[in-house]
Formats: structure tokens, sequence, C-alpha cells
């Protein structure tokens, strides 16, 4: 079942990202030849010239490129662990919308009241979603997968309420801003995006890759898990912390393009199979592939930008 | 390793699922804990691997108390077979056994070669070998329950405690499990089981231990405590102890109730 072969496989997962990359660069409204990229490459390691499409491609496409490949990475390992450590493969459409429901309340607070950064306001709700949840589910005294679920549901259902609120009362003149946030803004982003939410999301994905096995372990079974050795509340907890810091860091960044935590596992799985020690290597790569041309699509199908979220 | 049974009392709330059990169990033996539903087995198995924390007693291996082990100390001599057991995912079955190696891991590790080379030889011990690259989602449920076993094995554990392991099974595959737990006793491993059917326990243990509303009410040998007077208290039904051709082997057969 599936593309099993170990080396085909690792070939095509390292090589779809590139590619991807390489197309998203070159698609838009000034279509570039992939031959010009490793020229400005050249040029401006040896700072020889100003090409005139320097500012296009270094300042305009690559970071947005990056945050792409960032994002989508970052939601496909999440994802896949959030699915195996809640044993559903639904969780992340529900961490998809408490984040984003924070995010937004942090960043649209902010934003009418204009006293913090956006980024700063928006990472801080976002921490504190991640806090309510947990912290709700333990309140029959354990963390089950069942208790974080419906934790997060009524977090998410909260944050919903208050988002509502603000896009009510937001002047007219915000109205469109706020929805371009809701609906992903990646075409927004720009290296200052990119840096901000690179090292959490970089610490979160690593921890959880180096995690792997016991991600695994989790998706066994509570008590299996307990019956060999693990404590497996503690280790929910951190892999749920790393999963969660690392999709608020870039959702702050780059709003909310949710469907990647879902669809990216899924396509995984049918390409290397539910492999632990593959698996969330694998989303890691698929991910960013896959929202990559999907943005390329987003910024080159019509005469004006479709928002990737939809 | 002996097994050492204090005094154990252990309560669902305030409901009382086990009563003072005192009970030891000595190494090297197929013991089979036999009792109708709610009589405690599961809650005693689950109370010997840590699962559940007593009210009161304790438990001991080899003279250590099993709470004061550390956790990767203690899953590197128990292994558990769990009752049920639902796949959510269709991982390969190797895999699922490697799980077995994980008391033996660091946070940060995964398998190595040499795991998995004991994880193929559990599943040799199970009869199991050319399962190993099935997805275990796939299995017959006397498949699983011979994976499940394996991974317990990979454990390289001196006890397995396992739950019920021929529930739902058809009755070739009762016996092939319980033979197959036998054969592994025969090679070292003390075993711990809770079975339903007298006649499996009969069949394939060293010592049985009855239960009843979280009593133990008889332990020994299957000849000295399987028979109608300990049914009749157990199960609350005539039974006719029949014995076959084969003196050693007993069969316990319910006397029919006429039915009107």
């Amino acid at each position: 079942m599936g593309f099993r072969s170990n080396s085909a496989s690792f070939l095509l997962l390292v090589i779809a990202p590139l590619l991807a990359l390489t197309l998203h660069i070159c698609v838009g409204k000034y279509p570039l030849t992939p031959t010009i990229i490793p020229t400005l490459f050249i040029e401006k390691l040896s700072g020889v010239s100003e090409h005139a499409l320097e500012q296009l491609v270094f300042f305009i496409r690559l970071p947005r490129a990056v945050m792409a490949a960032l994002f989508g990475a970052t939601m496909g390992v999440t994802g896949a662990t959030l699915q195996c450590i809640l044993k559903t493969p639904c969780k992340p459409i529900h961490t998809r919308h408490i984040l984003w429901c924070s995010c937004g309340c942090g960043s649209f607070t902010s934003f009418n009241l204009g006293v913090i950064s956006t980024e700063v306001s928006a990472f801080a709700f976002a921490l504190l979603a991640i806090f309510l949840t947990l912290t709700i589910s333990r309140v029959r005294g354990s963390l089950s997968p069942v208790s974080i679920v419906l934790a997060g549901i009524i977090v998410s259902a909260l944050f919903q309420g208050v988002l509502t609120l603000i896009q009510i009362t937001a002047q007219p003149e915000n109205v469109s801003a706020i929805v371009g946030w809701i609906s992903g803004r990646l075409n927004a982003v720009s290296w200052n995006h990119v840096l901000l939410s690179m090292p959490l999301a970089l610490v979160g994905i690593l921890g959880v890759i180096l995690l792997r096995w016991r991600v695994f372990m989790l998706s066994l079974g509570d008590e299996e898990a307990k019956a060999l050795g693990m404590n497996v509340e503690r280790e929910r907890v951190v892999v749920t912390v790393l999963a969660s810091l690392a999709v608020s860091s870039v959702v702050t960044a780059a709003g909310i393009i949710g469907w990647v935590c879902l669809i990216a596992p899924h396509l995984t799985r049918l390409m290397v199979g539910s492999d632990p020690k593959r698996l969330l290597p694998a989303s890691l790569s698929l991910g960013a592939t896959f929202l990559l041309v999907a943005d390329a699509l987003a910024k080159s199908i019509w005469s004006y930008e479709i928002p990737v979220e939809f | 390793m002996i097994i050492t049974v204090e005094s154990l009392t252990f309560c669902y709330d305030s409901i009382p699922a086990l009563r003072n059990i005192s009970i030891e169990i000595s190494g090297g033996e197929l013991v089979t804990i036999l009792g109708p539903n709610g009589s405690g087995k599961t809650t005693f198995l689950k109370c010997l691997c840590r699962l559940l924390k007593p009210k009161a007693g304790y438990i001991c291996f080899d003279k250590q108390p099993i709470w004061r082990m550390k956790p990767k100390c203690f899953a590197q001599q128990v292994g558990y077979v769990p009752q049920i057991h639902s796949p959510s995912f269709p991982y390969r079955v190797i895999d699922v056994v490697a799980s077995g190696r994980t008391p033996y891991l660091s946070a940060l590790a995964t398998p190595s070669k040499e795991d998995y080379e004991i994880a193929y030889q559990a599943l040799e011990a199970v009869g199991c070998r050319e399962l190993a690259e099935r997805l275990y989602t796939q299995l017959s449920g006397g498949e699983l329950r011979l994976v499940l076993i394996a991974r317990a094995l990979a454990q390289q554990p001196k006890i397995l405690l396992l739950d019920e392991p021929t529930s739902h099974l058809d009755f070739k595959n009762k016996f092939m499990v319980m033979h197959t737990i036998k054969s592994l006793v025969k090679k070292g491993v003390s075993a711990v089981v809770s079975e339903h059917d007298p006649n499996v326990a009969v069949a394939s243990s060293d010592k049985v231990i009855l239960m009843k509303e979280g009593n133990v009410i008889a332990y020994g040998k299957p000849d000295e405590v399987v028979n109608e007077e300990t049914m009749k208290i157990l199960y609350d039904m005539h039974v006719e102890v029949i014995s076959l051709t084969n003196p050693q082997l007993k069969f316990i057969a319910p006397k029919m109730l006429n039915i009107q």
C-alpha cells in the first residue's frame, strides 16, 4: 500500500520541497524562469551588481516562500503529532480553531488598541489559550486525550465569542484587515515575520521529531504506555506544549491556514505508512511542499490573489 | 520471581473491588486467576502491574515493594498484556512489538537494530514471525493477542501478566494462546493469567487462584481447588467434573437446569 521504497521516498521528500520552493518563487504576477534564481543568488552572494529582479525575489517572494514552507512544515508535523497523541484524526481541526481564535483575539485587540505589537499580542493570547486548554482538561484529575479535546472545544468556543465581538465592534475600515488575517496573510509576510517565528517554530518541530517514538507510544494507549514505563501525562503535556508553541509562532506571523494540519499527515500516511520513525519527518516535508504548491496556485491561478486558506 | 501480596485492598470510589488479599505466588509457574465477572481479577492484575494504586496493603516482587521501583526498572521486569486493545493507526506488527523495548530507551531514542532483532525473536517465540510486516489493524483476534504477548516478551520480563488473553477467541485459538503461554513458562518466564473458562484454566495451569467479590477463596493446584464445591461457590451453579481418558485431563461441565 502506498509508496514505500525507502530510498525513493527519501529522495522525493528531499526534492519535493525544493521543487515546490522554486515553483513558488517563479510564479506570480511577473513570472520568472527557474534558471534566473541561481543567477540572482550568485550575484547576491558575490555582491557583483544589483539585478533588476533582486527586490522582487529577495524581499517579496523569498520571505513569502520561506514562511509558506515553515508554516506548512510546522502544521504538517504538529498535525501528525496531535493525531497520534490524541488518537483522533480530527484533533488538528480543534487545534487550528483554538489558535485561530486566540491569535485573532490578540491581534485584533492590539490592532484596535494600538498599544503593543500585533504579533506579541497574538502570541500572548495563543499561550493563554494553550494554558487554559491544559488547565481545564485537568479538572477531572487526569490529562486524557478526551479531556484535552473537550477542553479545546470549550476554549475554542470562548475565543470564538470574543473574536465575534471584536469583529462586530471593529471600525469599518479595519474589517477587511481582520478578514484578510483570518484567511491567511502570507502575501503580507516580510523577513521580520520569518525571523520572528522561525526560532520557536524550529524548536517545536525539532522537539516533536526527537520525541517521535514517545509520540508513537502515546498513540498505542495510556495503559500500555504506562505499563512500558512512561510517565504518560507528563510526556503528553510536553509534546502538546511543543506542538502548540510551534503552531502559535507561525500563526502569529502568517494568520490562519488550517487545513494543512489535517491533509498533510493523511497524505504522508499514504506515502510512508504509519511508521513511527518516518511519519513525523515525512509530514514536515510534505506539509511544506503542499502549502508551497497551494500558495503558488493561490497567487497565480486568477487575475487577483485568492487567500490560500480558501 | 516470587510475588508477595499482603493485605491488598482497592476501591473504585467507595466500592471495594479487592478486599484484604494476601497471597504468595511462586516463580516459574503459570498461575490462572479464575472468577466470575466483577470478582476483581482485572483489578488484581492492574494492581500487580502498577496501573492501579491500592488503598491499603503492599505488593512485593522478590521482596522489593513494587511502588518503590522506578517505572522503567519495573517495566523491564514485568510484561503486561491488556484485555482490550483498540488499534488506533495501521502500524506494522514489528513496530508494535518493538514498542516493548521502550523501557530500555532514553527519552529521545528510537529502537536500535538490536532492539528490532529482539522484537523479531519475540515474534518467533510466539510463532508469528511471518506477521512482522503486516499491519496490525488487519490481524485476527488470535493473531493480535499473540502479537501483544510478543510485545510483552520483547520487554524481556521475568513475569508476564495477561488479562483474559483468551477472551473473544475461538475454540482453537483459546488453547493455542494458552499453549504458547505455557511454553514460555517452561522457558523460565512466570505468568499470571486471568481467565473465565475453568476448562482452559485446568488444562494449562500449574496453580489456580479462585476469586469472588474481591476475595481469594482458594489457591492451589487445579486438581485441588477446581471441583464441584468450589465451582458452586464461585459461579453459583452446579457443575460436574468429568475425568477424561487421560487422568490428568478433566472437563468441567455445567449441569443443565430444567427449562420450563
